[in-house]
């Protein structure tokens, strides 16, 4: 785990950043404390064409229905230089709806990506359960592959080539710990910060 | 030192010149010895000398007839045939202008002719015409009659010269020549008895038949007949080419020289009646338009023979394919023929005929399908290639599937996927995140 502004290693159950200091009230601060509602593909920037959005509903619907536990969501905006799009990702899983999802889908499974198109900058912001299963060489492979859509300004397909990744990668790893027994599955979460709930599916 | 010795030897050359030994020249005293030399005093005696025209053995008489009148005064004893008569009458040789020719027989050169001396009294001005005479021509032609009297010749078409035959007419096919031709079955496959051919043509042409009966089915059998020549009307070729190959491949050409048009071909008549009539033609027509394409006679046959052989060969291709439906044919037709009397046990009927054709049939073999409509013969290869499609087809349709099995396994569209639910310890004051993110930029000059 970094830190959302100095990037540096952070504590499992740190309150705040070591070296910056750096928390949720920091955040809260900077954007506000209210909540906002979202969609599940917001176009803050204006630059998806329908068909897009359209597409990428499509894309999302189908990794909901393959994946019923996870929200997957995306943020383009035209930020300012002052916001950091790893800061403006952690203050909007933290302070968002996403409309269209769910009891099940919980804001700490979700998969948010955001894109500043002006900085030209694109992240994964991961929810706590999520960053358990995606890892962070996986979550960059993700974004790489679709850095030439990116960088042609082709934002529908970039980010659908990005969805894509992230679904086969949950889907392996669906498939990992189906086979694995309790005991298994406890080694394979064996961070201090984490506990399986009992009668959990897998 | 050796200066002065070149200016010595260079001084007194002059002067050894004057000192070299003197040439023995002939010398005479009176002008009458003179005449002996030749160029009034050269070095060798007249006598002496081949061509000298008073050396009675290198010179013919009527020769010494010839000279000028100053010189028979001065001409020695052997001379003395020369009268001074004759040789004043005229300065042509005439036996009948001397006396000399009585005596002696003159010798004439010159082209041979009836009466070839043209004698003095002969020359006389015919052209001269009477101007009564050529008025009254100028009358009579007014007239319509023509003067025979004199020599006029009346203007017009020329007659026209006879034309000399100059190709050689060959005589008929018949007697001896004939027997050449078509006495006995051919040893050469080139039967030129007339050697109309050239012998390098002939040679070439010889062995190139020999080759080619080497190598291929058909033989050829060229016979080369004159231009104007025809095969006797008692020989018949198809029965000659009975005769002499019976069954044996073989093809008669029988050619006329300058005329490829008219070279008749001879087959044999099971061939004949094997293929259609239009394969024939056809190789005919190839042939004959390959002769035509030169004049020259020696090419033309060696043009026709070269195009034969290689209609010949596809002609045995064709004659052995159809020679195999025929078997083929034969063999089904008994076999039905032998089915259609055993009419009382249909089952062993049908086994038999089977057997049969898979007996009589075994290059190529069938696949029979019996139906209530008939029986179906399905060559082995077509059935093969069907059986290698559908399993070819088979497995490409299951590792098709396979593979997208396996592509959709990981697919975003695939069954539901669920995880183990767990709580995690929050960081950093968040609810739901703890700050976990990965980024990237896109800029073009970024990685």
């Amino acid at each position: 785990m970094k830190c959302p502004r100095c990037q540096r290693p952070v504590d499992q159950e740190a309150d705040s950043c070591y070296s910056c200091g750096y928390s949720a009230f920091d955040a809260m601060k900077q954007y506000g404390d209210n909540y906002v509602r979202m969609s599940r593909v917001h176009d803050a920037a204006h630059c998806l064409r329908v068909k897009d959005r359209e597409r990428l509903n499509e894309v999302v619907d189908q990794l909901e229905l393959r994946f019923p536990q996870i929200l997957f969501c995306v943020y383009l905006g035209a930020l300012p230089d002052s916001i950091s799009i790893s800061e403006l990702g952690f203050w909007l899983l933290n302070h968002s709806q996403v409309k269209g999802a769910e009891y099940a889908r919980p804001n700490d499974n979700a998969v948010l990506l955001v894109l500043d198109v002006n900085s030209k900058q694109a992240g994964l912001s991961l929810g706590y359960f999520t960053e358990m299963l995606i890892s962070e060489e996986d979550a960059y492979r993700c974004l790489m592959a679709a850095r030439p859509g990116l960088i042609n300004q082709e934002y529908g397909s970039a980010i659908a080539t990005v969805f894509g990744k992230v679904g086969r990668i949950l889907g392996k790893k669906a498939r990992k710990l189906r086979g694995l027994s309790p005991d298994e599955l406890k080694d394979q979460f064996s961070s201090p910060g984490i506990q399986i709930m009992e009668g959990s599916a897998a | 030192m050796k200066l002065f010795r070149y200016l010595v030897i260079f001084s007194l050359l002059p002067g050894l010149a004057v000192a070299a030994p003197k040439v023995d020249l002939p010398e005479w005293k009176s002008g009458a010895d003179s005449d002996n030399y030749y160029l009034g005093g050269g070095l060798w005696p007249k006598g002496l000398i081949a061509d000298n025209p008073e050396n009675p053995i290198a010179k013919p008489d009527s020769l010494l007839a010839e000279g000028v009148e100053s010189t028979q005064k001065t001409r020695g004893p052997k001379d003395a045939v020369i009268t001074e008569k004759g040789i004043a009458a005229t300065s042509v040789s005439n036996p009948d202008a001397g006396e000399g020719a009585a005596s002696k027989e003159p010798v004439f050169y010159g082209p041979e002719q009836s009466g070839n001396l043209i004698s003095p009294d002969a020359i006389e001005d015919t052209t001269y015409v009477p101007p009564q005479q050529l008025q009254a021509e100028a009358a009579a032609a007014q007239n319509g009659q023509l003067s025979t009297s004199n020599q006029l010749q009346i203007p017009g078409t020329p007659e026209p010269l006879p034309e000399e035959s100059i190709v050689h007419q060959l005589p008929p096919i018949e007697g001896e020549l004939a027997n050449e031709f078509f006495a006995h079955a051919p040893v050469d496959f080139l039967v030129d008895p007339q050697r109309l051919l050239t012998e390098q043509k002939s040679n070439d042409l010889r062995r190139f038949l020999e080759f080619h009966a080497d190598e291929a089915e058909f033989h050829i059998y060229a016979f080369v007949l004159g231009e104007s020549q025809k095969v006797p009307s008692n020989i018949n070729l198809e029965e000659l080419h009975n005769e002499w190959f019976g069954e044996n491949p073989t093809v008669l050409i029988v050619y006329h020289q300058e005329k490829p048009q008219t070279t008749k071909f001879v087959y044999n008549e099971g061939i004949q009646k094997l293929l259609p009539k239009s394969v024939f033609d056809r190789i005919a027509q190839n042939v004959l338009r390959e002769g035509g394409s030169t004049e020259d006679g020696s090419d033309q046959i060696e043009k026709m023979s070269l195009e034969l052989s290689i209609q010949l060969y596809w002609l045995a291709r064709l004659a052995e394919r159809q020679l195999e439906l025929k078997e083929k044919e034969a063999a089904m037709a008994a076999a039905k023929g032998e089915a259609a009397k055993n009419e009382d046990a249909p089952a062993v009927e049908s086994a038999a005929v089977v057997e049969a054709l898979r007996e009589n049939d075994k290059s190529s073999p069938v696949v029979i399908i019996e139906s209530s409509q008939g029986e179906k013969r399905v060559p082995f290869r077509i059935v093969l290639t069907i059986l290698a499609g559908t399993v070819a087809l088979m497995l490409l349709v299951t590792i098709g599937w396979l593979a997208l099995w396996w592509w959709r396994r990981d697919s975003i569209n695939g069954k539901p996927m669920l995880f183990p639910d767990c709580e995690v310890a929050h960081r950093l004051g968040g609810t739901y995140s703890g700050g976990g993110f990965v980024g990237m930029s896109f800029e073009v000059g970024d990685n």
